[in-house]
């Protein structure tokens, strides 16, 4: 009887009630809720329409309580409107639908929700298989639990697999994945991040790690990685079968190379000749000057020039195969130095 | 109930309710005590009915009726632009026989108002202890003659006439439906019983499952009991229009709608009830609905389960008025 002890509405706009929204998210959690009955909760106690998402969940609840499949004609896009939102697990966010000032609860509300959604997408099996995933790829996870998040992705510990990384707006895709992909931060940017068994046919940028075993698939991680910071438009898959002893010197790279002679000398000249970056990579990756020239449309003699005049300002010859090696090596680590992926 | 009986626990909350009640029910114990039935009638607003109207194009009007021993109100809500000669709804309002007012339960009838251009006359009876059994039922009864007297005048068709209330209402509106019966009273189009409180006998497994916690439990139950029916509780005194759960025969019945919650202390009482009725051929709806507590829909009326127990009712009225 709601007389006797009222009715679930809408917040005071002014008084903060951050006891009543937290207790009220926290029995929904302890109850197992589903993300509309969540955002249903945000929306009654803001008084406004809430939405979320998040890992492919899109979902909003009008004012009312009612869950619409899409948005109201003419209502702004949610990723544009001016609402006030939170982030949820990596890529996802939730939103109140409010127009004007704030209320005193709804940053609270929407802590609350985002917190209550990203565990409600964990429970699920695709949140489950993403949370094995993270596991498997971390060095720092001791090895028999990284073992364990494996057979929980049902991964075969005597076959062989390719961790493939992708910017975290792109897709890990076209492969034959056993596991979702997930989302995770790395400190050059947000990655996303799969385990394939084979991998053919990507459009990039994608990198493509070491083939190793499930209690290895760190080190294939690790080197998915470097291959995705190499990657550029002149090759948008790199695999890193194919790097070598690059992935060595990505290592060190990653460790102090900020005054190294050669970096330094090519970051002055691609500071005063930003031009030069097309030349120069052109003649890391191809056979001779002439197909050079041919590549970026120059005569071979204005190729000449221009190398012999670079040569100079890094103080390598580039005609020589050492300096070619040399440009290679310092073009491949200011890669590996400034490739983010936000 | 036999002493023997083991009593399990009651079924869990809805995972929304469990959680609306989780929050509101800091604001009340959940066993209403007679010294709270002061201080619930003057410590707890009542819905205004200015509020409650706010903006709906609906016409509300006062008439003072006269009962056996004085005059008392009921509130006439008629759609703008109304067509005479549509249904009539007559609504006995909740409250545990004694708190509340004619406007408790405003929210939904308001909206039937709206979706079947009915006339709802609510109607102000008494309210115990201070007017104990059977001046509640014999106000409402009262209430219905005048209504139905009044039919032309109010504009509805007197046989397209329900009657209906939850809770306390429910229970008073069985009682009502059972005196017509046999007083040769009006004949009813329906009658809407929303979670009825209707046996004073506490006895049922559902009225020892609900003790100490959720919505108007054991001990609330108790509390209202007495007070309508004060030494006479329990005995054979009791009529069954105070107690229409003591009723032996339920034929000549119109068809009667039932619903009630799974995590409420009227749950056996109100099942019991709808079986009686089908026991001697009658008419009836039941609805159980799944952990809700009682009055889970007006609590939480944009939980789920809420939607659908009043879209149920609301489908009723739809079948029942032809409307």
């Amino acid at each position: 009887m709601q007389e006797l002890v009222g009715r679930l509405t809408a917040l005071d706009p002014e008084a903060s009630e951050s006891l009543k929204v937290i207790s009220y998210f926290d029995a929904l959690v302890d109850g197992h809720a589903s993300i509309e009955v969540l955002l249903r909760g945000a929306a009654v106690l803001s008084g406004q329409a809430a939405g979320c998402d998040a890992h492919g969940v899109v979902l909003r609840v009008a004012a009312n309580g009612v869950l619409q499949r899409a948005q109201d004609p003419g209502a702004p896009d949610p990723a544009q409107a001016p609402w006030p939102s939170h982030p949820v697990a990596h890529d996802g966010r939730v939103w109140i639908e409010r127009s004007g000032p704030a209320h005193a609860n709804d940053e609270m509300i929407l802590e609350r929700l985002a917190l209550a959604v990203a565990i409600v997408l964990d429970r699920t099996p695709a949140g489950a298989a993403r949370r094995a995933l993270e596991t498997v790829i971390d060095a720092g996870t001791p090895p028999t639990e990284r073992l364990e998040a494996a057979r929980r992705l049902s991964l075969d510990a005597g076959t062989s697999y390719r961790v493939v990384a992708a910017p975290a707006a792109g897709e890990v895709g076209p492969t034959a994945p056993v596991t979702p992909s997930v989302v995770v931060e790395t400190p050059f940017g947000r990655v996303r991040v799969g385990v394939a068994q084979d991998h053919a046919g990507s459009v990039g940028p994608v990198g493509i790690g070491l083939a190793r075993r499930p209690e290895a698939l760190d080190e294939s991680w690790a080197s998915a990685l470097v291959a995705l910071r190499l990657t550029d438009e002149r090759e948008p898959v790199v695999r890193a079968d194919d790097l070598g002893i690059l992935l060595a010197l990505a290592d060190a790279a990653d460790g102090d190379s900020a005054d190294d002679p050669d970096l330094t000398a090519l970051r002055t000249l691609l500071g005063a000749h930003p031009a030069a970056l097309p030349l120069l990579e052109s003649l890391a990756v191809s056979e001779s000057v002439r197909a050079v020239a041919l590549d970026l449309g120059f005569h071979h003699s204005t190729v000449q020039a221009h190398l012999a005049y670079y040569g100079d300002r890094l103080g390598f010859d580039l005609r020589t195969p050492r300096g070619r090696v040399r440009l290679s090596l310092a073009l491949s680590v200011l890669r590996l130095t400034t490739r983010r992926f936000d | 109930m036999s002493e023997k009986t083991e009593i399990h626990p009651a079924p869990p909350f809805d995972v929304e309710l469990g959680a609306v009640l989780a929050v509101l029910a800091e604001a009340m114990p959940p066993t209403l005590t007679p010294e709270m039935i002061e201080p619930m009638r003057t410590g707890v607003p009542l819905p205004v009915i200015a509020d409650l109207l706010g903006g709906r194009p609906i016409d509300h009007e006062e008439r003072r009726i006269p009962v056996a021993d004085g005059e008392i109100t009921v509130s006439v809500f008629t759609k703008q632009g109304h067509v005479a000669g549509g249904p009539g709804i007559f609504h006995t309002h909740g409250g545990g026989m004694i708190i509340g007012d004619r406007f408790t339960g405003a929210d939904e009838y308001l909206q039937w108002v709206e979706e079947f251009d009915a006339v709802v006359v609510s109607v102000e009876y008494r309210l115990a202890p201070e007017f104990p059994d059977p001046t509640p039922v014999d106000d409402c009864y009262a209430g219905l003659l005048w209504t139905v007297e009044h039919a032309d005048e109010l504009g509805f068709d007197p046989a397209r006439l329900v009657i209906g209330g939850a809770s306390a209402g429910g229970g008073l509106a069985a009682g009502v439906s059972l005196k017509a019966r046999d007083e040769g009273g009006p004949a009813l189009a329906g009658s809407l019983l929303i979670y009825p409180m209707l046996d004073d006998r506490n006895e049922t497994v559902s009225s020892h499952q609900i003790d100490g916690f959720g919505v108007w439990d054991r001990g609330s139950n108790d509390t209202g009991w007495d007070a309508l029916l004060g030494d006479r509780r329990f005995t054979d005194e009791v009529s069954i229009y105070a107690a229409p759960a003591r009723a032996q025969d339920l034929s000549g019945l119109p068809p009667t709608f039932i619903d009630c919650a799974t995590a409420e202390v009227f749950r056996d009482e109100d099942v019991a009830y709808a079986s009686k009725i089908w026991a001697v051929g009658g008419i009836a709806e039941l609805h159980v609905w799944p952990g809700g507590f009682h009055g889970f829909d007006a609590m939480a009326p944009q939980a789920q389960l809420s939607v659908e127990a009043r879209a149920a009712r609301v489908r009723w009225l739809h079948r029942i008025l032809g409307a």
